[in-house]
């Protein structure tokens, strides 16, 4: 306690100052003492590390907001937040699509909204009102369709490419300062605030700083909050895939359960599709390096064809992409026999090709911080918690906390609080850390569920996905839990 | 403690002046500055919670407190915050206030008059440090049973929240006795809310004030200084704002130790 006043007596008053004026001869001064190297301090309110599109909601909630618009808003982005400007704008045939994309739940979407955000990436989004899931290896399915009880939101959720939501959303950060293209060397505390020191030699110093900047948070590591959590030892493969338009289109968000992970088409338009293919890191390498067509057969059979056929092809890619041996003739002949199955009734899109350069792998991993808060300090979007992405709920999460920490900020303001607080923070940390944990809990036990062929567990899960399909309570859970949550 | 009831005063404090100011609110008022344009003056400020909230909130602000090492608390952790410009810190007591001839828009004495030796005395001084037609706020704790148990018994002897003999249950004050207080002191009591702790939300709420068991503790009561000072001229009953005849210890001398509090959980 002594020790923490006498720091506080010893704390130099930060001259008050406008947020970003070129700084006046006394405060360079002042600055000049603090740090030798510094060539410039900037005080500001809210500090946020990393504009991802989580980072960069935050920012924009903060700036639309009239209760939070005079607060001095600083973001951090290493990359460069303008690159994709206008991408958002750009005619929907000027762009290939991107190969991350993001299934937005209605309640993203109306946050999205609300931030004035939505209505330039409305026509190059993708409603699907249909979601099939099924097993690869029992012959369970479930089949979700949009609640006709909510007719304002007719989809189960909407597909978009991250990098126009970022686009989108960066061109509404309104007076928020922005320190793009430029990374965080350290961060230290000084008179009881965070200050970011940046590469190039200048410093922020904020009531609230806020890390953004992802599983690798150095927000994180300086506010001392471990994060617990295992890495899946699988990767996900994700890939643009031209398809062949179905009858009712390309309405419908396919997803079948493999024993190596789940594999996913996500409708972008009438002859796009996203592809998100979880598998063991080893194959993932393989099925990257695979040529095109042949990367396109085993996409297919993947999709359509019985679980033995699917290993046998699988594995015998080449440890350097070399396709197997007569692998299209293989494919035809594992469709061929998967046709008039049970499988069959179920006809997710057939695969025509992947656009180039759209094949990519990451790891899967789960992690969740112990807090999410420490004093001035909280942690939203995977800085706080990463997640399965076999439910596409991970950037759904974040935008959900960066939704709830702005309302609380907001909430303190008009209350006259000092928005770094604990005490404040902690309503954040309280609003988002069950639902996170009951979501990271769910999303891993259906990754463990379907992550093996085991007789016994293949027979009851599918037993399990008929029943869910049927009993209209449990579907309704499940479909909470993919669509709605 | 006092830091979690913070907000839920000064929402009822804002809330109040949104209703019953009858100022002309200044053009251009940011919605997060809805005090811009007043003069409030914080009677024992302890450790300054208040007077920040207040002062961020728009406010030009008089934290004052007869404690000197209350002040000095307050003005150590003001620093934190670059942005407190308008807050200004004063060793003083309220009578002195008065005597400087000092008049505010509004007077906040919140948790501090169950420390005074002579409330009514107070309350007659805070009165006539607004200006008429000015807002006047008081919060305390109600002498009741309950109020013994959980602010002393609880809170001091069993839990230990605060050190024992912050309070001194005799002291506290009644809402028909706070109400009466104003009257004499020529404020009109316009509202009376409870404040009650949620421990398991951990945060405080207003009540209304009407239901049962709403004023057994915490409450809080806003009140308009009457401009009746023609009236009074005519029978002057009274003596008007001259410092007190014998006089007592200063109101807020046994103040700090709540101050302590306020600084211990503020600068922690």
């Amino acid at each position: 306690m002594l020790v923490s006043i006498a720091g506080l007596a010893a704390a130099r008053r930060i001259p008050f100052r406008q947020p970003f004026r070129p700084r006046n001869a006394a405060y360079a001064r002042a600055a000049a003492t603090a740090t030798p190297t510094a060539n410039a301090t900037h005080i500001c309110d809210v500090c946020i590390v990393g504009g991802g599109i989580v980072g960069t909601a935050l920012a924009c909630a903060l700036a639309s907001n009239p209760i939070t618009a005079h607060l001095r808003t600083a973001l951090i982005e290493a990359g460069d937040l303008f690159s994709h400007a206008g991408a958002a704008n750009q005619e929907k045939t000027a762009l290939n699509f991107s190969n991350r994309v993001s299934s937005l739940t209605p309640r993203t979407r109306r946050f999205i909204d609300r931030l004035g955000a939505w209505t330039e990436l409305a026509d190059r989004a993708r409603p699907y009102g249909i979601m099939q899931v099924w097993d690869g290896v029992g012959n369970g399915q479930i089949r979700f369709t949009s609640s006709p009880s909510d007719p304002s939101d007719p989809a189960i959720a909407h597909i978009v490419e991250n990098i126009r939501l970022q686009s989108s959303l960066v061109a509404r950060l309104g007076a928020t300062k922005v320190f793009n293209r430029t990374s965080v060397s350290n961060i230290t505390e000084e008179g009881g605030l965070p200050r970011v020191l940046l590469a190039d030699g200048s410093e922020v110093r904020a009531r609230l700083l806020v890390g953004a900047d992802g599983g690798n948070s150095r927000v994180r590591t300086y506010a001392n909050i471990e994060s617990i959590g295992w890495d899946y030892g699988q990767k996900g493969i994700v890939a643009t895939l031209q398809v062949e338009t179905g009858i009712n289109g390309n309405d419908t968000a396919w997803q079948r359960f493999l024993p190596t992970g789940p594999i996913a088409l996500l409708p972008l338009d009438d002859t796009h599709s996203s592809l998100v293919w979880t598998t063991t890191p080893a194959l993932a390498s393989r099925l990257c390096a695979l040529p095109p067509a042949s990367f396109v057969d085993l996409v297919n059979v993947a999709v359509r064809a019985a679980w033995p056929d699917v290993q046998f092809l699988t594995s015998a890619v080449g440890a350097a992409g070399e396709p197997p041996g007569d692998c299209n003739e293989e494919a035809r002949w594992a469709l061929d026999r998967a046709a008039g199955s049970d499988l069959d009734a179920l006809t997710p899109p057939r695969v025509l090709g992947v656009d180039d350069g759209s094949r990519g792998a990451f790891p899967l991993k789960l992690r969740n911080s112990e807090r999410y808060v420490a004093g001035r300090v909280a942690l939203i979007g995977d800085a706080a918690h990463t997640i399965h992405p076999l439910a596409g709920q991970g950037l759904n999460l974040g935008i959900a906390d960066a939704e709830s920490l702005a309302n609380v900020i907001a909430e303190g303001v008009e209350v006259g609080q000092d928005i770094g607080h604990i005490h404040l923070l902690e309503s954040y940390a309280t609003q988002r850390f069950a639902p996170t944990l009951a979501m990271l809990k769910s999303v891993d036990g259906l990754s463990r569920l379907f992550g093996t062929d085991a007789a016994g567990v293949a027979t009851v899960r599918s037993l399990k996905l008929n029943l869910a399909d049927a009993a209209g309570p449990l579907k309704r859970i499940f479909m909470d839990f993919a669509g709605k949550a | 403690m006092l830091h979690r009831m913070n907000p839920v005063r000064v929402r009822y404090v804002r809330d109040m002046l949104a209703r019953y100011d009858s100022g002309e609110p200044p053009v251009g008022r940011a919605p997060a500055k809805p005090f811009e344009g007043l003069r409030i003056l914080d009677i024992g400020c302890g450790g300054g919670l208040l007077s920040e909230a207040l002062a961020r909130l728009g406010a030009t602000v008089v934290g004052a407190d007869a404690a000197g090492e209350n002040i000095a608390m307050a003005k150590i952790h003001a620093l934190q915050d670059a942005a407190l410009t308008k807050l200004e810190y004063r060793h003083v007591t309220a009578e002195k206030l008065l005597e400087d001839g000092e008049q505010f828009d509004v007077v906040c004495a919140l948790e501090i008059i169950e420390h005074v030796n002579n409330p009514k005395e107070f309350t007659r001084v805070c009165s006539q440090l607004v200006k008429p037609n000015g807002l006047i706020f008081f919060s305390t704790i109600n002498r009741t049973p309950a109020s013994y148990l959980f602010t002393i018994l609880l809170a001091e002897h069993v839990l230990r929240w605060v050190p024992p003999g912050t309070h001194d249950h005799a002291k506290y004050v009644t809402p028909q006795e706070m109400d009466q207080y104003l009257l004499n002191a020529d404020c009109e009591p316009l509202e009376t809310r409870g404040m009650a702790f949620d421990p398991l939300r951990n945060r405080w709420s207003l009540l209304s004030g009407d239901g049962l068991g709403d004023l057994q503790m915490n409450y809080i009561v806003g009140a308009r200084r009457l401009d009746i000072r023609a009236e009074k001229e005519e029978d002057d009953t009274v003596p008007k704002a001259s410092p007190p005849p014998p006089p007592p210890p200063p109101p807020a001398s046994t103040k700090p130790v709540d101050g302590v509090i306020a600084g211990v959980t503020v600068a922690s």
